[in-house]
């Protein structure tokens, strides 16, 4: 039998397997969370491994930093991805993120982890070609390292308490750093107030990525283009607001920074601009049936009016904006929320 | 295999637990009342108008069939969040029990 540092291969197999008998996987294999390598990831966090980090909804359960430890050596973290995990469950837990909702509702998101600060090359984790893809081991398995703690410790089990409606490919992983050596503006985390020297993280409710196709280097049309895909009628933020979130590539920002456009310019721009009438919106049905009540629209709007121009989220702050992706790609990206808010935490090593 | 017999084997294997075993208990269901007759039932809706629907037929018949009371119909605010604490206290208050309901 595999007590102590020493597993045989069988060992590992049945361990494997075991964790799909038990429902504690995401529905891949896991790596078999043995005792020493836990041990060495709660050192790595430099906290107690009794130490509470949160009790995750919906299920309640207990997340101790020796838990989050089982479960980021699951997903196949290394030690020094502890902080990153930690934080960006304790993020999750600020009432503006509503875990709860976004766990268990019937729409598409799923938590978005972005980091920013020194660490993100410290970890090597990807803001480049594919940061949303596959190829990069910290943002597979961070990314991953949470979604299995809101699994296992959470209870947010698919079909169950869960009970999105297609889910979404991000439930396995999603997490992604911003490029800010590609950025010509501050850092997300810098225009939030932190230092240039911190390192953070910050948690959303992302739908899946939109691709902004735009091959010309026209400022003021590119945000159009943009504008006009943020308020799609299906978009479920056209009712909710909350925040949202835009991911700017290389390409645009370059020609961005050129024409002067600095991020208050454009998120000022994109609020006048990615708006519907309420004579549309009220084909588009909001959740809750009625468009007169069933909105959480600015004060301003006069639901009775229908040419008024609902905004996709109720202040420009709303649009959270960062530099990611690959050089020479003419794309951008854009993630509808859910009614909740991002939320940024400094990770403490 | 039980949920016992799970962590057996993990402990066989030299593995740590990714779960809180203890979590699913520290959730009880709500003390059973012996009758709904005459009692004052809260009906707590979250806004969402196929939920609304649900409630409301709900209390009709329990109001109906089991001669409530009384029927409280409160909403939330939002659908998404709990209730705020002024409706439960005021729910707690005034009922015997409570129904919620759930749907999008």
């Amino acid at each position: 039998m595999g007590y102590g540092p020493i597993m045989l291969a069988s060992d590992v197999s049945d361990a494997i397997e075991l964790m799909f008998e038990t429902g504690w996987t995401d529905g891949l294999p896991v790596v078999p969370p043995s005792e020493p390598l836990v041990r060495q990831f709660v050192e790595s966090a430099g906290r107690g491994g009794d130490e509470l980090i949160a009790e995750l909804p919906p299920l309640g359960g207990r997340a101790t930093v020796e838990r989050i430890a089982v479960n980021a050596v699951m997903a196949g973290c290394r030690p020094e991805h502890m902080p990153v995990v930690i934080t960006a469950l304790e993020a999750m837990m600020d009432e503006g993120f509503n875990l709860r909702g976004v766990m268990c509702s019937t729409g598409i998101h799923t938590p978005l982890l972005i980091v920013n600060g020194p660490i993100v090359k410290e970890l090597d984790i990807n803001g480049g070609y594919n940061c949303f893809g596959s190829g990069w081991r910290a943002n597979a398995t961070i990314g991953r390292a949470v979604k299995l703690a809101l699994l296992n410790l959470g209870g947010a089990i698919p079909g169950e308490t869960n009970k999105a409606t297609f889910g979404h490919p991000g439930a396995y992983t999603y997490c992604v750093a911003e490029d800010e050596d590609a950025s010509p503006w501050l850092p997300m985390h810098v225009e939030l107030g932190f230092a240039p020297t911190d390192s953070t993280v910050s948690v959303f409710p992302a739908e899946a990525p939109h691709n902004i196709m735009y091959h010309a280097s026209h400022s003021r049309n590119f945000l159009t283009v943009l504008a006009d895909t943020m308020c799609t009628l299906g978009n479920v933020q056209m009712y909710v607001m909350g925040d949202t979130l835009v991911v700017i590539g290389p390409e645009h920002a370059k020609f961005l920074h050129r024409d002067g456009w600095n991020k208050r310019d454009i998120r000022q721009f994109l609020f006048e601009h990615a708006r519907k009438p309420v004579r549309k919106l009220r084909q588009g049905g909001p959740p809750q049936g009625d468009s007169r009540r069933g909105h959480f629209w600015p004060r301003y709007i006069d639901a009775d009016d229908d040419d008024q121009m609902v905004p996709v989220v109720r202040a420009p702050e709303r649009i959270n904006l960062f530099v990611a992706g690959g050089a020479g790609g003419p794309h951008s990206a854009y993630l509808p929320g859910w009614g909740s808010r991002r939320v940024t935490r400094k990770i403490q090593r | 295999m039980t949920v016992t017999n799970y962590q057996d084997r993990m402990r066989e294997l030299g593995l740590a637990l990714p779960i809180d075993p203890e979590a699913a208990s520290r959730w009880r269901a709500a003390p059973r009342l012996d009758t709904l007759h005459d009692k004052v039932g809260g009906f707590l809706g979250n806004r969402k108008a196929n939920a609304d629907l649900l409630l409301r037929d709900v209390g009709e018949r329990l109001a109906k069939d089991l001669e409530l009371g009384d029927l409280i119909a409160v909403d939330k605010y939002v659908y998404s969040r709990p209730a705020a604490a002024e409706v439960i206290s005021e729910l707690s208050a005034r009922c015997d029990f409570v129904v919620t309901a759930i749907a999008d």
